[in-house]
C-alpha cells in the first residue's frame, strides 16, 4: 500500500476511506471497514509530511479512528469479540497500520470490565516499539497515550503503580524518539530539526502531565517511583533541547510540595546534563517555581513556610530551601569547571532571586552568593570582559535587591562582598551602576546615620567621584567656550546624583552629622575639579547644622554656650570647605565661592556673628578683586553684594558695616564699563538707606533705628549722573538718567528730603537735564513707524527685544546694530511712563504736587 | 494659556527630589502647559530639566545666583519679557533687586520693563499681590530647599503674616498709592503654621534633639504658581505643600 | 481424452459422511491465471483411518457393459512436473498402493453400487499442493474392460497432525524447548541478535521473538519478517525448488543500538504447509529477517524453522 504524494491529498484520501469505513460499519462488514481504515492509516506512514502536516492528518484519522472504535465497543461481544479482533488486526502486513488498529481495538477492549488491562497495556507499550521513525513513533505512542488514558484513573495503590510504570515507560521511549529526531537528515538541517522538535514537544509532555494527574497528591510514590526514572532519562537522553523542556515541564506539571521535597535530587540532576545544556535555565524555573509557591501561600509569614515544610516528608536539611540551593552551587562549582562567568551569573541571579523571597531579610545569604560571584572573577582572570557586563548588571542591580530601597541600602553597607564584587568590575559598568544605586537610594528617602555606612556607600561610588581623563559621561555635555574666567560648567547628570549624597547624611547628634559631612567632603574632593558640583552641597548641609544649632538655641537657651562653639566651628568648616572648593578647582568656579562667601557671611550675620560674617564678606571681595574678571560677572556680583549687604543687621559695631559698604561702592564706581558703574553705584545708595526687614519685627515709621544716611544716598545719585552724563551713546545716557529719576522717586517716597536729601528741586532738575537731552533722540524716534517691535534696557543694561512674532523676547547684551532707530525710543518712553507715574502719585501724596512733570507729551 | 512658574529648585546643592510627589502629578500632564517660566537657581540639574522639558518644550530661563552664565550653551538673561494675552511679564530671579525684593524697586522694575506682571524669586517665599495696577508674583522655591536669608519666624510670634487677606479678591489686597502698605498685601499662604510648631516645642530632650528639617530649612514649603492668562484677565492659582498636603489659592487680576 | 469419446459407463465415488466431513479449500492446481481464483474443496482424512465408501457405477440407459472386473485402490503418490513449463506432472513415486476387487468379470445390466472399506489405513505424507510437486491421495476405481479401462479418480485430502514436534531432522541440538539465538552482523555496521522463542512452530503458532540492535550504523528503512517455503524435488542436478513467502513488517523507522524490537507473527491465519521430506521432494519452513536501508539494499538473514500441524 502506498501513500499520497501531499497533504492535500492524503487528508482527502483520508476523508474518502473514513466515509468507506463507515458505510461498511453500518452494513456490518467489519472486514471491509478494517480494510478502507488500513488503507487510510497507510497515509500515515508517509515520510514527506513535516510535522504539523502529519499533525493535522493525525488529528484528522484519531477522529476516524474514533468511530471505529466506539462501533467496536458496541458491537462487543455480540458480533465479535474484541480479544479476537486484538488477533485478527495483528495480521497487517505494515506495522503502522497494524498499530494503530491493534491500538484502537487494545483500547476499545479495555472498556469491558473482563479484559486483561494490564496485559493489554503492556503489549501495546511493547509492540510500539517496532516504529522507530521518530515522528512516526511519537505519534503512535501519543495515539496509545491519548487512546489509553481513560484507563489509568484508579484508586487501587498497586493500580496506579502498575499505570504508573507504563506511562513512564510510554514516555521514556517517546523522549528517545524525540531526541533521535534531531540527528535525522542532513546535518545542515539541524536547525530546522530543532525547530520542528520543539513543535512536537508538547507530545512527549504530554506524559508527565498525565502522570501529575494519576500521581496526585501521593509525595511518596512520585519522590520513589516517578521522578528517579523521569530524571534518568532526562540525564540519559544527552540532548539539551529535550533536557531543557523536561525539566521546565517537571517544574511546571507537579506541585510546589513535591519539588520542595525533591530539590536536592532535581538539582543534582543538573548537573548531569549534557554540558551544552543551559543550568541556568533550570535553576531559574526552579525558582520562579518556588517563589511561586510563597505567592500562592495563604499566609506567606516565614513562620508559616518554616511549619508548612516541617509538615512535608522532607529531611530537615532539606527544609532549608536556600541551603539546598547553595549545596547545589557548591557542588555545580566542583563538578563542572568548565562552568564559565557568563553560565554562573544568572544562576547565582536566580538563587539570590530565591532567597530574597523566601528568606527576605537575610543578608548572609546574599553576602555568601556575592561572594561566591566574587570568586569566581577571581579565579577567572584579572578583569571581568565587557561583554558579561549585562550579567553583572543584572546581579548588581537585580530587582529583587533595589525592590526595596531598605534592604538594598543595607546590602549596600552590610555586604562586603557587595562591595568587592562591584569593585572588580569594569569601569564603565561601575559607573552606569552607580548611576542605578543612586538612583534608588535618594529616591527612598534614607538616611545615611552611620560614618561606616557612608564610607561603604561612598566607596561604592568611587568610579565616578573620581575623575578620569575621559569626559563626563553625561549626554548633555555643554562646556562653555568662554575662555574669560574659565568657567566650565555641563550639566553633569552624574555628578548631580553623587552631590546628593550630602543631603542622605543625617545624625540626631550634630557632632556625628558634621563627621558625615566631612567624610563626603574628603571622598568628593577626590573628584578634582569636579568639586564645584558636589561641595555646594556639603556647605549647604553646614549652613542647615548651623540653622539647627540657631533653632536649639532659641529652644533651650541653657545650651547657648555650647551651640555657639559649635556654630563657630561650623563657620570654620564652611570656610575651609570653601577654601578648599577655591584651591582645588582654581579659577574654575569663581563666582560661585564669591556667593558662597557671602551666604555664609549672611548667615553670620543673622547669628549676630558680626566678626565672622565680616570675614567672610572679606573673602568674597578677595575673590572679587583677585578672581573676578567678565564685566558682566563683575557688576552682578557687585550689585548682588549690595543686596546682601543691605539686609545685614549686626555689622554696625566697629564701623564694619561702613568699611564694607564703602568698599562695595567703591568697586562698583571702578567697573569697566560706564553704564555699569552708574547702575552700580546709584544701586549702592540702597547701602545707606537700610529698609525694613518685617521678619525682624521691623517696621516703616515705627523702627527709628535704621541705618540711614540721606547725604551719601545722594551723593551715590550725583555721582552715577556724573557717569551718566558723561556716556557718549546719548540713548544709554539718557536711559540711565531716567534710571537714576526712578531711584530718586523711590527716596522720595521714602522719606522728605531732610532725611534722603532726594528733593523736589534735585528731581526737577533731573527731569529737566532729561527733557534737554531727549530732544534730540526724538526727532530719531519719530521717524521710525510702529512696527511693534519694541526694546527695553534690562536692570543689567541689556537689550530686550520685543517682537509681535514672539512670546518670549530675545536679550542681547550688545546693542542690536540693525534696530538703531527704535532703540532712541526707549528712554523716552521710560522717561513718559517715569512721568506718568509721579503724575499718578500726586493723588495719594501731597509731596509730589511740587514736582513738576510739564508736558508729558 | 496655562504658564508654569518655578523657581529656586537648587538641585542638587539643596535638594534631592525634582518637587514633591503631588506636585509632579498635578503638573505633569501632557500638553496642558504651554509655558514654563524657570525664575532663577533652576539649571544645574539635568533630571529637573528633563522633567521641565516634558512638561512644555517653551521654557523661558532667568538666571539666579546659583545660575551659570549659559546652560543648554544659551546665555541665561537677567530678566526679559514673556508677551501672553494682554499682558506682558517682566521675569527676573530679584538678586539683583535691592533692597532684596522691595516693592517699589519691584515696581521700578515694572515700568522699566513695561510689564504689567512681575514674576520674581529668590527669596523661596511664595507671594502675590498688587501695587499700582501692577501684578506681581514670587512662586517661592518649588523644592523647598534650604534658604539662607532671615528665616521665616514662628507664627507664634509674629501674627501680622497670620492675618493673610481673603485670596480670592486680590482686588481688595491692591494697596493702591499706599506703598507703606505693600507688604501687608502679601499672600503668604502659610496656614497651619502653628500646628507645626505645636509638634515642635514639644521637643524638651537634653540630647542634641530632633529638629524638624523644616524648621532648619527656614519654613520653606514647596510652592510654585500657575497663570492662566484669557485675554486680560490672569487668574494665578499658588501652589503650596504643607504637610503631605497640596493647597491651592486662587487670585484673579484684570488688566485695566 | 474423455472429452471426445463419450464414456459407456459412470463412476461415482461417495466416501462415508463425505459432507459431512471436514474439508480444505485448495488452489486450483493449474497455473493457468484465468483459474487461480478457482479452487478445489476436499475432504480431510486423518493418518490412520479407514477410508470407505460406496462406488456406484451407471451404465447408459438400455445399455449393457461387459467388464473383466471393477477394482478400488487407495493410491498416494507425489507427483513432479519436469520443469516449470511443463506442468503435467507425472507420479515419480507412488507410497501407498491398496486395492480391492469390487466385483468379479461379467455383464453390467443396470445401475450397481458397491461398498468398499480400507480400514486404518497409514498416510504418511500430508497432502500436498505445490508448484512443481504434488502429493496427492486418491481412491480409483478402475472397471477393467477388453478395452479402455474406464477410471474414476476421487481425491481427498490428507492431514497429519502431530501432538509432539516431529524428531528433529534438520536441528540436531536435542533441546527445542529453548529460544533459537542468532548473532548476526555486517562489520563496523550492523550487529543484531535475535532470537525466537523456539525453533518448531505448530501452524496455529504464534512466533515470538525480539531483535537486539547492538551496533547500527545503516539507516535502516524499515526490517521484515519473511516466513518462506521451499519445496525442492528431484537429485541434483536435475533438482528443482521452489518458494513462497509470506512478508511482515515488524520495524518502521532506524533504531538505535541498544533498541529491541518485538516480533511477534500469528501463524493461524496463513495457509502454511508443515515441513515434510522423503526422498526425492522436501517441504522446508524458512525465517527469514530482511533488513531494507534506505538506498533499497536488503540484508537477511535465514533460519529454518520446523512447522507442524498441530490437533487444536
Amino acid at each position: 500500500m502506498s501513500y499520497a504524494e501531499n497533504i492535500e491529498q492524503a487528508i482527502s484520501n483520508c476523508r474518502q476511506q473514513t466515509v468507506l469505513m463507515q458505510r461498511c460499519l453500518s452494513q456490518g462488514k467489519l472486514m471491509d471497514a478494517l480494510k478502507h481504515t488500513s488503507i487510510m492509516l497507510t497515509e500515515l506512514r508517509s515520510p514527506t509530511l513535516s510535522p504539523k502536516q502529519y499533525y493535522e492528518l493525525y488529528i484528522l484519522i484519531y477522529d476516524s479512528l474514533s468511530i471505529l472504535s466506539s462501533y467496536f465497543v458496541e458491537c462487543h461481544p455480540k458480533k465479535h469479540h474484541l480479544a479476537d479482533l486484538y488477533e485478527l488486526v495483528q495480521y497487517a502486513g505494515n506495522i503502522l497500520p497494524r498499530l494503530y488498529l491493534m491500538i484502537t481495538v487494545g483500547s476499545s477492549y479495555l472498556q469491558s470490565s473482563d479484559a486483561p488491562r494490564e496485559e493489554i497495556l503492556k503489549d501495546m507499550i511493547e509492540m510500539c516499539k517496532g516504529v522507530q521513525n521518530p515522528i512516526r513513533g511519537l505519534f503512535l505512542r501519543y495515539y496509545l497515550s491519548q487512546r489509553t488514558k481513560p484507563f489509568f484513573e484508579t484508586e487501587d495503590p498497586e493500580a496506579k503503580r502498575a499505570n504508573i510504570s507504563l506511562i513512564v515507560a510510554n514516555f521514556i521511549e517517546m523522549n528517545k524518539l524525540w531526541v533521535r529526531l534531531q540527528h535525522q537528515g542532513p546535518l545542515r538541517e539541524r536547525e530546522q530539526r530543532t525547530r520542528e522538535r520543539k513543535e512536537l514537544k508538547i507530545l512527549v509532555g504530554t506524559n508527565l502531565v498525565r502522570l501529575s494527574q494519576i500521581v496526585e497528591s501521593d509525595f511518596a510514590m512520585y519522590r520513589d517511583e516517578i521522578l528517579p526514572l523521569v530524571l534518568e532519562q532526562v540525564v540519559q537522553c544527552r540532548d539539551i533541547v529535550s533536557q531543557e523542556y523536561l525539566l521546565d515541564v517537571i517544574c511546571q506539571v507537579f506541585p510546589d510540595e513535591f519539588h520542595l521535597g525533591t530539590l536536592s535530587e532535581l538539582l543534582s540532576t543538573t548537573l548531569k546534563l549534557s554540558p551544552a545544556a543551559p543550568v541556568n535555565e533550570v535553576v531559574l524555573t526552579l525558582v520562579e517555581r518556588l517563589n511561586g509557591y510563597i505567592d500562592r501561600q495563604e499566609h506567606p509569614g516565614p513562620d508559616e513556610l518554616a511549619k508548612k515544610l516541617e509538615s512535608l516528608d522532607i529531611s530537615s536539611e532539606s527544609q532549608n530551601v536556600f541551603f539546598v540551593f547553595w549545596k547545589f552551587l557548591n557542588q555545580l562549582n566542583e563538578e563542572r569547571p568548565d562552568l564559565s562567568l557568563q553560565e554562573f551569573a544568572p544562576i547565582i541571579k536566580g538563587i539570590l532571586k530565591l532567597t530574597l523571597r523566601w528568606y527576605p531579610d537575610n543578608l548572609s545569604n546574599v553576602d555568601v552568593l556575592l561572594k561566591f560571584m566574587y570568586e569566581k572573577c577571581k579565579e577567572s582572570g584579572q578583569t571581568v570582559p565587557e561583554d558579561y557586563d549585562y550579567l553583572f548588571q543584572e546581579l548588581l542591580l537585580a530587582n529583587d535587591l533595589r525592590h526595596d530601597p531598605r534592604f538594598f541600602y543595607q546590602v549596600l553597607t552590610k555586604c562586603e562582598s557587595y562591595q568587592k564584587l562591584f569593585r572588580v568590575q569594569n569601569k564603565g559598568l561601575q559607573k552606569f551602576c552607580v548611576n542605578e544605586i543612586l538612583d534608588a537610594i535618594t529616591h527612598a528617602d534614607l538616611r545615611i546615620s552611620s560614618e561606616t555606612e557612608l564610607q561603604k556607600i561612598l566607596g561604592v561610588c568611587e568610579v565616578m567621584i573620581e575623575v578620569g581623563a575621559e569626559k563626563a559621561s553625561s549626554s548633555l555635555i555643554l562646556d562653555e567656550d568662554d575662555g574669560t574666567d574659565a568657567e566650565k560648567w555641563s550639566l553633569n547628570a552624574d555628578q548631580e546624583k553623587l552631590a546628593k549624597i550630602a543631603h542622605l547624611c543625617y545624625n540626631k547628634s550634630i557632632e556625628k552629622h558634621t563627621e558625615l559631612l566631612i567624610a563626603c567632603r574628603e571622598w568628593f574632593q577626590k573628584g578634582d575639579k569636579n568639586a564645584k558640583y558636589l561641595y555646594p552641597a556639603v556647605i549647604c548641609n553646614i549652613w542647615k547644622l548651623i540653622r539647627k544649632c540657631q533653632l536649639m538655641i532659641k529652644r533651650k537657651p541653657q545650651r547657648r554656650e555650647k551651640m555657639s562653639t559649635t556654630i563657630k566651628q561650623l563657620f570654620k568648616l564652611a570656610s575651609r570647605t570653601i577654601n578648599e572648593l577655591y584651591n582645588t578647582c582654581e579659577g574654575g568656579c569663581l563666582d560661585l565661592l564669591y556667593k558662597l562667601n557671602l551666604q555664609t557671611a549672611s548667615l553670620a550675620d543673622q547669628l549676630e556673628l558680626g566678626d565672622i560674617a565680616y570675614d567672610f564678606f572679606s573673602q568674597a571681595f578677595t575673590i572679587f578683586e583677585e578672581s573676578l574678571s567678565d564685566s558682566r560677572t563683575q557688576f552682578q556680583a557687585i550689585v548682588n553684594m549690595a543686596q546682601t549687604l543691605q539686609k545685614t543687621r549686626s555689622l554696625y559695631a566697629e564701623s564694619s558695616y561702613d568699611t564694607l559698604i564703602t568698599r562695595c561702592t567703591l568697586h562698583g564706581s571702578k567697573l569697566l564699563k560706564k553704564q555699569d558703574q552708574c547702575r552700580a553705584v546709584y544701586t549702592c545708595s540702597h547701602l545707606w538707606w537700610a529698609t525694613e526687614i518685617s521678619l525682624l519685627g521691623e517696621e516703616e515709621g515705627v523702627t527709628d533705628n535704621f541705618f540711614r544716611e540721606g547725604k551719601r544716598v545722594l551723593e551715590c545719585l550725583q555721582r552715577s549722573l556724573r557717569v551718566a552724563d558723561s556716556i557718549m551713546d546719548n540713548v544709554q545716557s539718557c536711559q540711565l538718567m531716567v534710571e537714576i529719576l526712578n531711584r530718586c522717586c523711590y527716596y522720595f517716597v521714602h522719606g522728605d528730603e531732610n532725611s534722603t536729601h532726594v528733593g523736589t528741586k534735585y528731581i526737577n532738575g533731573l527731569i529737566e537735564l532729561i527733557k534737554t537731552n531727549l530732544k534730540s533722540l526724538k526727532m530719531e524716534a519719530n521717524q521710525g513707524e510702529d512696527s511693534g517691535e519694541r526694546f527695553f534696557i534690562g536692570t543689567d543694561g541689556s537689550y530686550i527685544h520685543q517682537s509681535p512674532v514672539n512670546s518670549v523676547s530675545a536679550v542681547y547684551n550688545k546693542p542690536p546694530t540693525s534696530k538703531g532707530n527704535n532703540l532712541a525710543s526707549v528712554p523716552i518712553e521710560f522717561f513718559q511712563r517715569t512721568l506718568q507715574y509721579i503724575e499718578d502719585q500726586k493723588d495719594v501724596d501731597e509731596r509730589f504736587k511740587a514736582i513738576s512733570v510739564g508736558s508729558t507729551s | 494659556m496655562l504658564l508654569l512658574a518655578l523657581s529656586d529648585a537648587h538641585i542638587p546643592e539643596r535638594a534631592i527630589k525634582d518637587l514633591p510627589q503631588k506636585f509632579k502629578k498635578l503638573i505633569s500632564v501632557p500638553n496642558k502647559i504651554q509655558q514654563v517660566v524657570l525664575l532663577g537657581n533652576c539649571t544645574k540639574s539635568y533630571s529637573f530639566l528633563k522633567f521641565v522639558n516634558q512638561i512644555s518644550s517653551n521654557v523661558v530661563v532667568v538666571r539666579g545666583e546659583f545660575d551659570n552664565k549659559t546652560v543648554a550653551r544659551e546665555e541665561i538673561p537677567l530678566n526679559t519679557i514673556i508677551k501672553q494675552g494682554d499682558f506682558t511679564i517682566g521675569c527676573c530671579n530679584g538678586y539683583t533687586v535691592v533692597p532684596k525684593s522691595d516693592p517699589l524697586s519691584l515696581l521700578t522694575l515694572a515700568r522699566q520693563l513695561d510689564v504689567d506682571i512681575v514674576l520674581w524669586g529668590g527669596t523661596h517665599n511664595v507671594e502675590a499681590y498688587t501695587l499700582e495696577d501692577k501684578f506681581f508674583i514670587n512662586p517661592g522655591t518649588c523644592t523647598g530647599a534650604f534658604n539662607p536669608d532671615w528665616p521665616l519666624p514662628d507664627a507664634s510670634n509674629d501674627s501680622t503674616l497670620e492675618a493673610s487677606a481673603d485670596s480670592s479678591e486680590p482686588q481688595t489686597q491692591a494697596s493702591e498709592g499706599s506703598t507703606d502698605n505693600a507688604n501687608d498685601a502679601t499672600v503668604p499662604a502659610q496656614d497651619g503654621k502653628s500646628d507645626q510648631d505645636d509638634v515642635a516645642n514639644k521637643e524638651d530632650e537634653d540630647t542634641d534633639s530632633e529638629i524638624d528639617d523644616f524648621e532648619v530649612d527656614g519654613r520653606c514649603i514647596p510652592s510654585f504658581c500657575l497663570l492662566d492668562i484669557q485675554g486680560s484677565t490672569c487668574t494665578l492659582y499658588i501652589y503650596t505643600y504643607v504637610d503631605g498636603e497640596v493647597k491651592v489659592d486662587k487670585v484673579v487680576y484684570n488688566k485695566k | 481424452m474423455s472429452l471426445f469419446f463419450k464414456s459407456p459407463i459412470d463412476i461415482e465415488v461417495l466416501l462415508d459422511g463425505e459432507e459431512s466431513r471436514k474439508h480444505v479449500e485448495v488452489a486450483n492446481a493449474s497455473n493457468n491465471s484465468t483459474a487461480k481464483t478457482l479452487k478445489d474443496r476436499f475432504p480431510v482424512y486423518e493418518d490412520g483411518e479407514s477410508v470407505s465408501g460406496i462406488v456406484t457405477l451407471r451404465v447408459k440407459e438400455g445399455r449393457k457393459l461387459e467388464h473383466l472386473g471393477v477394482k478400488v485402490s487407495l493410491i498416494g503418490s507425489v507427483d513432479i512436473s519436469k520443469s516449470s513449463s511443463d506442468y503435467k506432472k507425472r507420479p515419480v513415486d507412488t507410497f501407498l498402493s491398496l486395492s480391492a476387487d469390487l466385483c468379479p468379470q461379467g455383464e453390467l445390466m443396470h445401475s450397481q453400487s458397491f461398498p468398499f472399506s480400507f480400514k486404518d489405513v497409514e498416510k504418511r505424507y500430508d497432502s500436498y499442493r505445490g508448484k512443481n510437486v504434488d502429493v496427492s491421495y486418491y481412491v480409483k476405481v478402475t472397471v477393467l474392460r477388453k478395452s479402455t479401462d474406464v477410471v474414476k479418480f476421487k481425491r481427498f485430502w490428507c492431514l497429519l497432525y502431530n501432538s509432539e514436534p516431529p524428531a528433529p531432522a534438520l536441528s540436531k541440538s536435542s533441546d527445542d524447548a529453548k529460544p533459537v539465538k542468532l548473532d548476526i552482523g555486517i562489520e563496523n555496521c550492523l550487529h543484531i541478535e535475535f532470537e525466537y522463542s523456539k525453533s518448531q512452530y505448530s501452524l496455529k503458532d504464534v512466533i515470538v521473538g525480539r531483535i537486539y540492535f547492538l551496533l547500527t550504523r545503516l539507516k535502516v528503512k524499515h526490517m521484515e519478517l519473511s516466513l518462506v517455503t521451499r519445496e525442492t524435488c528431484g537429485l541434483e542436478p536435475n533438482q528443482l525448488s521452489d518458494t513462497t513467502s509470506i512478508r511482515y513488517e515488524i520495524m518502521d523507522g532506524s533504531p538505535v543500538k541498544g533498541e529491541t524490537i518485538p516480533i511477534r507473527l500469528f501463524l493461524g491465519g496463513y495457509d502454511l504447509t508443515p515441513n515434510s521430506n522423503f526422498n526425492h521432494f522436501s517441504i522446508r519452513n524458512y525465517l527469514s529477517l530482511v533488513i531494507i536501508d534506505e538506498d533499497g539494499r536488503r540484508y537477511f538473514k535465514q533460519s529454518e524453522i520446523v512447522l507442524y500441524r498441530k490437533r487444536n
